[in-house]
């Protein structure tokens, strides 16, 4: 395995940290929070397609159909009955109590439904290496990469060219004068949280191949998406795709030719130093705010 | 006629009825013998705790059916440490304060038992702990501490001697997880090394929570190593498995009990079935087929559980030997006092569990007769475990 190998895998586990950063994007861009639970929302896909699969014989397609519309039946409800009685008040900080409080109640759900054992998904493809060009590459790990591009693409085109996408860029600059030209608000919002359970689903199902999927993945998932879409700049799209591709392949950098036990060190720290000459991150916008 | 004024009256009952209050409160705890059962139910280690709840339950139950123990009940208070040291201070703290536990068993987690060996100690009651971290017991450190399990030390003996003599190893490297079990392996495995005057050519490490070691694989090629030993929990090394197995690593593979974890077993990659770890004889066949306690053991468990019996049943077995040994104590000791109990334990001498022959002193708190280890395969252990007992290789 060679250095370009490497780079594949840390591309293919960054592509799926920019599908949750992209998650946590979308529902930034409705209500100027941060799901920390989109991780967690990932878990659940993961687990619930694992178990239709093994244990109740679903078809795989079947399977992920399945959890992707749970995902987003949990992600409105987060919405609905976390963060709406909550108000709108951008200056107050309870959501953070509140989306941790749904990050364990779903972590620790998971553990009472499908116990603690990691579970892992069918390959999409293969898991066995395949030597091209002199690379050893996981044609699971092509699958993640494309798959990646391929939801961030699709969600690109959504929000340029459709009146959904144009819409919901609105209600995200000012959801009051979105209302007054007669956008249904809380529609969006809603729609905005279902999608980003979609995202979350895509996401679990990529990784789920790579590596295994159990109640402890949420919190890791929702943590490195974090970093990436604020790395990117938050509510970025291009932001969450080079943030999530800069975090997985600077950890796989890192473990390689500076230690493994400093990886996550090294990730967080290129975080950090971005944020303190770009406090906006890579592609994030700066808002002017009149007083 | 006497007569009692009011404050010699409150005085006199409000003692009466601190008296009655105590009295009720020595009553209660001596009906039961509490044990405080300290286990990963969630997180990475959590088949290890699962597997000891499926020992207890019966064997408190057969117990307490046949009458209890020196005359007292047997209740088992278990709590969740969640593979997490901070975690379990905080349920220790709470089983000995507000649960008044005699005794706390399980801390299967290196990690977890060295954060709660201090605590327990400090209350004066033994605690049991199955950790193989070697620091973890220490008779004049922790002199309420005591091990039921083996040691890393003796682990790392058996492999490094194993790896000699089966691939004649010079150059071994390491790749062990970042938690105070893997430094633990790495410490004892480099002092079995030095011994014979070997030294790793190699060393790397991982985090439980890590998705990809293909890096760690990468610098392990470079040093190309005969053997390589690895050191961490299951579901970890099962992840471990595969990125060798993508980074067509080939040289053996040696390691620890983690390695016979559900999660390795269930999630390893098929080059990690020919994989080694220590492993206690008697769930091995061996020369002579396992001993018939192991397999009416294993028999009477599968009836219990069927097919919801974890696939750890040897760790199990480990629990009903440490449960076995405790009742016996407290028999000798005749109550349930800390010091007590601990004098018992020190006096257990040969007792015949499933999985070794135990025996603890004043200054030895570790029990297992380091005799009772070999190596095998470690899937073809657990995998098959409940259908045969397989072979040493």
């Amino acid at each position: 395995m060679n250095l370009g190998s490497l780079l594949i895998g840390g591309v293919a586990i960054g592509c799926i940290y920019a599908l949750v950063a992209l998650a946590i994007n979308v529902v930034f861009s409705a209500r100027r929070i941060v799901n920390f639970a989109q991780g967690d929302l990932a878990m659940l896909a993961g687990l619930v397609t694992a178990s239709l699969v093994s244990a109740w014989a679903v078809p795989y397609a079947l399977g992920i159909l399945l959890a992707a519309v749970l995902a987003a039946i949990f992600a409105i409800a987060v919405e609905k009955f976390a963060l709406r009685p909550l108000g709108s008040d951008e200056a107050s900080v309870s959501w953070i109590l509140a989306i941790f409080a749904v990050t364990i109640l779903l972590s620790n759900g998971m553990v009472l439904v499908f116990g603690t054992e990691p579970r892992q998904l069918p390959s999409l493809a293969s898991m066995r290496p395949q030597s091209v060009w002199g690379l050893q590459i996981v044609p699971d790990q092509i699958v993640a990469i494309a798959g990646s591009l391929l939801c961030m693409y699709l969600f690109h085109l959504l929000q340029t060219q459709t009146l959904y996408g144009k819409a919901l860029r609105a209600v995200s600059r000012d959801p009051d004068m979105a209302a007054l030209l007669g956008i249904p608000v809380r529609r969006f919002v809603i729609t905005a949280f279902a999608l980003s359970g979609v995202m979350a689903t895509l996401a679990g199902m990529l990784i789920g191949p790579l590596t295994f999927v159990s109640p402890q993945l949420g919190f890791m998932l929702g943590i490195k998406g974090f970093a990436a879409a604020a790395l990117g700049g938050l509510g970025s799209f291009r932001g969450a795709v080079a943030g999530g591709v800069i975090l997985g392949v600077s950890e796989t950098i890192a473990a390689t030719f500076i230690g493994s036990g400093i990886k996550e060190s090294v990730a967080l720290l290129i975080l950090c130093l971005i944020l303190v000459f770009r406090p906006t991150g890579l592609f994030g916008e700066q808002h002017v705010v009149k007083l | 006629m006497t007569r009692i004024d009011r404050r010699q009256f409150l005085t006199t009952t409000s003692a009466l009825a601190l008296g009655a209050g105590s009295v009720h409160h020595v009553g209660a705890q001596n009906r039961e013998l509490l044990l405080g059962i300290v286990n990963p139910l969630t997180g990475p280690g959590a088949d290890l705790g699962i597997s000891a709840q499926q020992a207890i339950d019966p064997a408190i139950e057969e117990v307490n059916k046949a009458g209890g123990v020196a005359g007292m009940r047997v209740r088992a208070i278990y709590r969740d440490d969640q593979s997490n040291p901070r975690t379990g201070v905080q349920v220790v703290t709470e089983l000995l304060q507000r649960e008044r536990v005699h005794m706390i068993m399980g801390a299967n987690l290196t990690h977890v038992a060295f954060a709660l060996a201090p605590v327990i100690n400090q209350a004066k009651i033994p605690f049991f702990t199955m950790a193989t971290g070697d620091a973890v017991v220490d008779a004049e450190k922790f002199p309420y501490t005591f091990r039921i399990n083996t040691g890393n030390s003796v682990e790392a003996e058996k492999l490094v001697d194993h790896a000699i003599r089966q691939h004649a190893m010079k150059a071994p490297a390491f790749l062990v997880d970042n938690t105070a079990y893997g430094q633990s392996g790495d410490r004892a495995l480099r002092a079995a090394l030095s011994r014979r005057g070997l030294q790793p050519v190699a060393v790397e490490t991982f985090g439980l929570a890590d998705t990809d070691t293909s890096g760690q694989f990468v610098n392990l090629k470079k040093a190309n190593p005969d053997v390589l030993f690895v050191w961490g929990l299951g579901g970890p090394l099962a992840l471990v498995s595969r990125s060798a197995e993508r980074a067509g690593f080939t040289a053996p593979v040696y390691g620890g009990f983690g390695m016979h974890q559900e999660g390795f077993i269930k999630l390893g990659s098929p080059s990690g079935d020919k994989w080694s770890a220590t492993i206690w004889r008697a769930f091995t066949q061996g020369a002579t087929p396992a001993p018939e306690g192991v397999r009416n053991y294993v028999a009477r468990q599968m009836k219990i559980y069927g097919d919801k019996l974890s696939g750890s049943v040897n760790i199990s077995a480990l629990w009903d030997d440490a449960l076995r040994i405790t009742f016996e104590a407290v028999k000798r000791a005749g109550n349930i006092q800390g010091d007590s109990l601990k004098a018992a334990l020190e006096e257990t001498r040969n007792f015949q569990g499933l999985i070794s022959t135990f025996s603890f002193s004043k200054t030895n708190h570790d029990g297992f007769d380091a005799k009772d280890i070999t190596i095998a395969y470690a899937t073809n252990v657990d995998r098959h475990i409940r259908r045969r007992i397989p072979s040493e290789n």
